[in-house]
């Protein structure tokens, strides 16, 4: 334990720490203000430095770089609260979370199609190497960053408590009802936040760019850190995100350096974990500040939902599968081979329909559960000669197990922060995936994973194949529909509205939320022994965050509430990169494949605002006869007389 | 409602399907290429394909393959394995390429094999892990200098040097794992010392945690294995920060200018690059075997790219095409079937191509390139072979 | 002071308020009464500009308010007791207060509204010892203590108070509404919206009684006191008839 190396290692950690501070505090400033997490926040730090890069390379002098870099962002992040996010009064939490994934996805396409994804260098602000103090060393931009980090928070903690504006804002994010009736304009002050928070992160990324690199996905992670930092120093105080920032830098820093660099974002995010769980108000949160995100989202649902298989829905059925059966015998080869991946897809779909849609929990996690399906039918057919079959159903059976563990823990959680926890359970679940070599076969997995077959029937071909995964989206289909068609699926919907009243109704809340965990648990990973056995190889690198983005993008295109709509969502999002390949013709370059992703980002984008602005509604998709069953704008939580 | 839905997507499939099926040219050779153009590999790609926009004009001007022009289709796998089965399945059955080659990544490269292998056409696999290429797969031939060329590259000139107690630092992929394995392997054969193994992910934009500890360890080289492009140069820029003085190795694919711009000047002059020769081609002697094709291909790419030197990964995409022109002279037009193309590729021996000499057996569908592999420092202007 | 003419409001499809009419003059206390579920509170939301009208028009002081924003309202005089107080639980009692003159103040809290929290503890010597507890924490009768004190940093012309006493013990609910009837010595006139018939009438001048969104019956609160109408209100028909 050289004493040199101690505090080096705490020196960069402290240095990080800034990094994360600052991003944390732009998390904080929207959530104070609007109760709202913005996704793409770490996205507008990356762009804030990508910008700068590109300025200074066409000789624009740093100091005017810089402030432009953060007014543009600050451009973007308030023209997509006023185009985008004010307009979708009805908005479930959910849905305003996709939306602002939808701009993390819209900005990364849109640096891609531009300035491509080769890294950058920015010119720091003052020339000059490492400053080097007795063998710790320190760059000069780091000093810059920790000096303007403390700027920074000196400023906002003035502005927030001493200032007209930052008063209303903390009294908008407290109640917004009673800000409106001392004349707080709520949606200005939206804007405002909005604008701030997305000039602090280009300030940021601009600053800090210098130190390592600007490149296009290097801000998806920045977030996840940041917003981190702020819960572990608590959110909604003024000095918890600075705090909790600097705290997670050194964490990280030490744990990299004397624990494992191999466990290191496993350690972060169980941290995360337990501070949501133990203190989801921070280490600075008052005991009793309001920290669980409670948005009252109340279902003024205009159709009454079923309660029983009706005529329509066996019908439906029927004319289901015959098109499903349709579509094996008559489709070309490659686009068989999509449905396959998009009926792989939508089971995980299925059950995050009932369990995101119906019962309002948010979990980033499903991608998990496909993982555990995919190992167990690799591991067990591979290496233990065990007939598909068989290997699926213990693939599924232990996803139940580790559901039903795992929930009675992480479903205290509600809104965000369940999707933080789920999300860090599956960042968690991935590290073990790549290190346990000898269980998973490290990052490299399972090759070789022979066709799934049954009572010896080889299904290797595509449609084999096909049929096999459309039987399976069938069942899984019936019993979603069995679920949602019934008492069940109307408790989960009053889960969805409140809990409390769903309680005092005596619907068993937690019973409910594990058994509906425990179902889409089991589809996910019937999905992923599928997918194991169609591409024969198995290794974590399908099952991260893309992934879940991806799902979260078919169950929002298919309506939230139907489970018909979760195989088009499914198919939509498998088949559209295919589709721009294909109509693209062989121009397939950087700039197409931005291009991609941009069209991705709109879609998510615009169809949560068709299904959340009255005034859009007219452009829904409707997927289900049933309606999407819109949310009252929960913000004004509005009250009849 | 929803039912009308579905058959209407149904029905706009089948018709894509039906509109899509493009004739078979008989008057062009195509190549369909599964590229990870967004996503991890997406820098690396981007070489690629310069290179081997060079590399098709060189082959059409040289006569084509079997007599007839080389056009590419190109099919983005967004780093993502069920994208490269899609990729390659439309490539095969709209686009009826004549061959395939791909993908940036290993594990999407054998994710691709079975369609390959089901649809038989020959897939030239462009990923630096052996399990792409071996063992023996009917339909699918190396076309790179992968990792069992590089590393013994690298470790033997570590060796060379002295330097037996080395660390590594790599990302935390398929690809740095797979690099480490074979770097173990190598570094035990040989008699190295590893003294560390450090990891971080890709997107991670700060690794002075793990190079501090590496520090301690006092270790007379770092190997330092990235996938990323961005991560690989900031390493080098913070070993000079906390004052580490050793010499570090990187990979092939790092062996680019966007790698020393993101070092910084005095973190490439400690860093030594393994490269393909085409990467110093204005040092090559013109004895060199493999002078001809090295210096017609980089006269090709300054005409491309005039602001740009080729590196290693310039060639990556092209020596298959290469391979594919030399088993056309033996068959001509009847490249445009695959079993002969298979079987005319399969006795190609020691063709000179960019990254080395290519010989392939019915019983060995790849050769070592070895000698095709050389360290190479740079000092800002040009690429040198060390000694 | 101010005339609201065939006022119709609606939340969604719900038609709230079915075309009302109402006047208060100067130097008045007018009672709105009404079962729960009347549209009192929507009639006070829809005055002060929270909630938007359908058709009708507001006037305030001879000035149409139809289009103008809630701080604007405000600044021409109007101030709410908002139902359920409607504090800032996690802000503290001085800051609840300061952002009741939010509508009259500029960028930065200028040091002249310590003159004005001067007031307020004067009238609610209780809140200035509390004056840095966050509002969250208060009991009921402080937080109603601090709901009217915030109204009035606002210096309201007519004060809007909807149901005050809701949730307050007997002895609270007497206190809460003879400071309301004070406020009459200031200045201030009161448009009271509450439950409580009897006791807002003893304290009213005038008042209206509303049933499921109309006005029904209204006049002097002596006369309205034993008019049927009032009674059936509340009670229905059957029962009032027996009264």
């Amino acid at each position: 334990m050289n004493p040199t190396d101690l505090v080096q290692t705490a020196v960069s950690g402290l240095a990080n720490g800034a990094l994360y501070a600052f991003v944390g505090l732009s998390f904080s400033l929207v959530s104070r203000s609007t109760g709202l997490i913005n996704f793409a926040q770490g996205d507008l730090t990356m762009l804030g430095g990508m910008l700068t890069a590109v300025m200074t390379e066409a000789t624009v002098p740093l100091f005017i770089a810089v402030p432009l870099a953060a007014l543009i962002c600050a451009a973007i992040s308030g023209g997509f609260y006023y185009f985008a996010i004010r307009p979708s009064t009805r908005a479930t939490m959910s849905q305003l979370v996709i939306i602002t994934v939808g701009l993390s996805i819209l900005i990364r396409g849109a640096v891609t199609s531009i300035w491509g994804t080769d890294p950058r260098q920015v010119p720091p602000f003052t020339a000059g190497g490492p400053i080097a103090v007795g063998g710790v060393s320190i760059l000069p931009q780091q000093l810059w960053l920790i000096g303007l980090l403390a700027v920074v928070a000196i400023a906002t903690t003035w502005f927030f408590r001493r200032t007209v504006l930052g008063l209303a804002l903390r009294a908008s994010s407290g109640n917004a009802l009673g800000a409106s009736f001392v004349g707080i304009d709520n949606r200005v002050l939206g804007l405002f936040a909005f604008a701030a928070a997305g000039f602090l992160g280009g300030l940021v990324g601009a600053v800090w760019s210098p130190i390592a690199y600007a490149q296009v996905d290097i801000g998806v992670g920045l977030g996840i850190k940041g917003f981190t930092g702020a819960m572990l120093g608590g959110l909604h105080t003024a000095y918890g995100p600075l705090v909790g920032g600097v705290l997670l830098g050194i964490f990280e820093a030490f744990t990299a350096g004397y624990v494992s660099s191999h466990y290191e974002d496993a350690l972060i995010f169980a941290l995360l974990i337990l501070a949501l769980l133990l203190r989801p108000q921070g280490l600075l949160g008052g005991a009793n500040s309001t920290t669980q995100d409670e948005r009252p989202e109340q279902i003024l649902s205009t159709s009454v939902r079923a309660t029983t298989f009706g005529r329509r829905d066996f019908i439906g059925i029927a004319i289901g599968i015959a098109v499903l059966g349709l579509i094996g015998a008559v489709l070309p080869g490659v686009w068989v081979s999509n449905a396959i991946f998009a009926g792989i897809e939508a089971m995980a779909v299925i059950g995050l329909v009932l369990l995101t849609g119906f019962a309002g929990q948010l979990s980033l996690g499903q991608a998990a559960f496909m993982m555990i399906g995919a190992y167990a039918s690799a591991y067990l057919t591979v290496r233990s000669g065990w007939p598909p079959i068989l290997a699926l159903m213990v693939g599924a059976a232990l996803s139940v197990v580790v559901a039903l563990a795992l929930g009675r823990i992480i479903f205290r959680l509600r809104g965000f922060y369940l999707s933080m926890a789920s999300l860090g359970l599956l960042m968690i679940a991935l590290t073990f995936a790549r290190e346990w070599y000898g269980i998973t076969g490290g990052p490299s997995g399972f090759v070789g994973i022979g066709a799934f077959s049954l009572f010896g029937f080889d299904l290797g071909s595509d449609t084999a194949v096909y049929y096999t995964v459309a039987t399976f989206v069938v069942i899984s289909l019936l019993f979603g529909m069995s679920i949602a068609r019934s008492r069940i699926g109307r408790a989960l919907l009053a889960i969805r509205s409140s809990e409390s009243a769903a309680r005092a109704c005596g619907v068993d809340v937690v019973g409910l939320k594990m058994r509906i965990f425990a179902f889409s648990a089991a589809t996910a990973s019937v999905g992923g022994s599928l997918y194991g056995h169609y591409l024969s190889i198995v290794n974590p690198s399908p099952f991260g965050l893309d992934a879940t983005i991806q799902q979260l993008t078919a169950v929002t295109v298919g309506g939230f509430l139907s489970l018909w709509g979760a195989l088009a969502g499914s198919l939509l999002t498998v088949a559209l990169p295919q589709l721009i390949g294909w109509v693209s013709g062989s121009v397939a370059s950087q700039f197409i494949a931005g291009i991609d992703y941009i069209i991705f980002g709109l879609l998510l984008i615009g169809i949560v605002m068709t299904q959340s602005n009255p005034a859009l509604h007219r452009f829904r998709m409707r997927l289900s006869h049933r309606g999407t069953g819109a949310a009252v704008d929960a913000k004004e939580s509005v009250r009849a007389p | 409602m929803t039912k009308s839905w579905m058959l209407l997507a149904a029905a706009i499939f089948s018709v894509l399907g039906a509109v899509a099926a493009r004739a078979q040219d008989a008057t062009e050779f195509k190549v369909g290429y599964v590229a990870s153009i967004t996503g991890l590999i997406a820098p690396i790609t981007k070489y690629y394909m310069d290179g081997l926009d060079a590399g098709i004009k060189m082959v059409n001007e040289s006569g084509g393959v079997g007599g007839l022009p080389v056009s590419v289709v190109k099919c983005d796998s967004q780093s993502n394995e069920a994208q490269a089965v899609l990729c390659t399945k439309r490539l095969i059955e709209q686009d009826k390429v004549n061959m395939l080659m791909g993908v940036g990544g290993t594990a999407p490269t054998v994710a691709i094999e079975p369609t390959v292998q089901a649809a038989g056409i020959p897939l030239f696999a462009i990923a630096a892990g052996r399990i792409s290429y071996a063992p023996l797969k009917k339909w699918v031939f190396k076309a790179i200098i992968g990792n069992d060329d590089q590393v013994p590259t690298v470790v033997k000139f570590l060796k060379k040097k002295g330097c037996i107690k080395v660390a590594l630092i790599r990302d935390n992929t398929a690809f740095g794992n797979d690099s480490a394995k074979s770097i173990k392997e190598e570094a035990a054969r040989d008699g190295v010392e590893i003294v560390a193994d450090e990891v971080y992910t890709p997107t991670d934009t700060d690794i002075t945690a793990q190079l501090t500890r590496i520090r301690g360890l006092n270790p007379q080289a770092v190997i330092n294995y990235a996938v990323g492009i961005g991560v690989g140069g900031l390493i080098s820029k913070e070993m000079v920060q906390l004052g580490m003085k050793q010499p570090s190795f990187v990979g092939m694919n790092q062996q680019i200018v966007g790698y020393a711009v993101n070092a910084g000047p005095e973190g490439t002059a400690q860093t030594f690059f393994v490269a393909a020769k085409v990467a110093s081609a204005a040092d090559l002697p013109k004895d060199d075997p493999l002078y001809g094709p090295i210096s017609t291909f980089t006269k090709y790419f300054k005409e491309l790219h005039p602001d740009e030197t080729p590196n290693s990964n310039s060639p990556t995409a092209v020596d298959a095409l290469l391979i594919a022109q030399a088993a056309g002279k033996a068959i001509g037009k009847k490249v445009l079937d695959r079993e002969a193309l298979r079987d005319a590729i399969e006795h190609v021996t020691n063709l000179a191509g960019l990254q080395g000499f290519w010989t392939f057996t019915p019983e060995q569908h790849w050769s070592s390139l070895e000698a095709g592999a050389q360290i190479v420092t740079y000092d800002g202007k040009t690429w040198a072979p060390a000694n | 002071m101010l005339r609201v003419r065939d006022l119709h409001v609606s939340y969604g499809d719900i038609h709230a308020l079915k075309g009302v009419d109402l006047d208060v003059n100067d130097g008045e206390i007018i009672a709105i009464l009404g079962p729960n579920g009347a549209g009192k509170s929507t009639l006070i939301k829809a005055i002060i500009g929270v909630l938007p009208k359908r058709s009708g028009s507001i006037a305030f002081q001879g000035r149409a308010i139809d289009a103008t924003p809630t701080a604007q309202r405000i600044r021409l005089g109007l101030g709410t007791i908002p139902e359920g107080r409607q504090l800032f639980p996690d802000m503290s009692v001085r800051e609840n207060l300061i952002l009741g003159a939010y509508a009259r103040l500029g960028f930065l809290i200028p040091a002249s509204l310590d003159e004005a929290l001067e007031q307020v503890f004067g009238i609610f010597p209780r809140l200035r010892e509390r004056e840095n507890q966050l509002a969250g924490s208060l009991s009921g009768g402080e937080a109603q203590m601090v709901a009217v004190g915030r109204a009035l940093m606002s210096r309201p012309r007519l004060l809007l108070c909807d149901e005050p006493s809701l949730g307050l013990a007997p002895l609270l609910v007497r206190e809460v509404l003879a400071t309301i009837s004070r406020l009459l010595e200031a200045g201030i006139t009161v448009l009271l919206a509450d439950q409580n018939a009897l006791a807002a009438l003893r304290m009213a001048d005038r008042a209206y009684v509303l049933d499921t969104g109309r006005v029904v019956a209204s006049g002097p609160s002596a006369s309205l006191a034993k008019d049927e109408r009032l009674w059936t209100a509340y009670l229905g028909s059957g029962v009032a008839a027996r009264m």
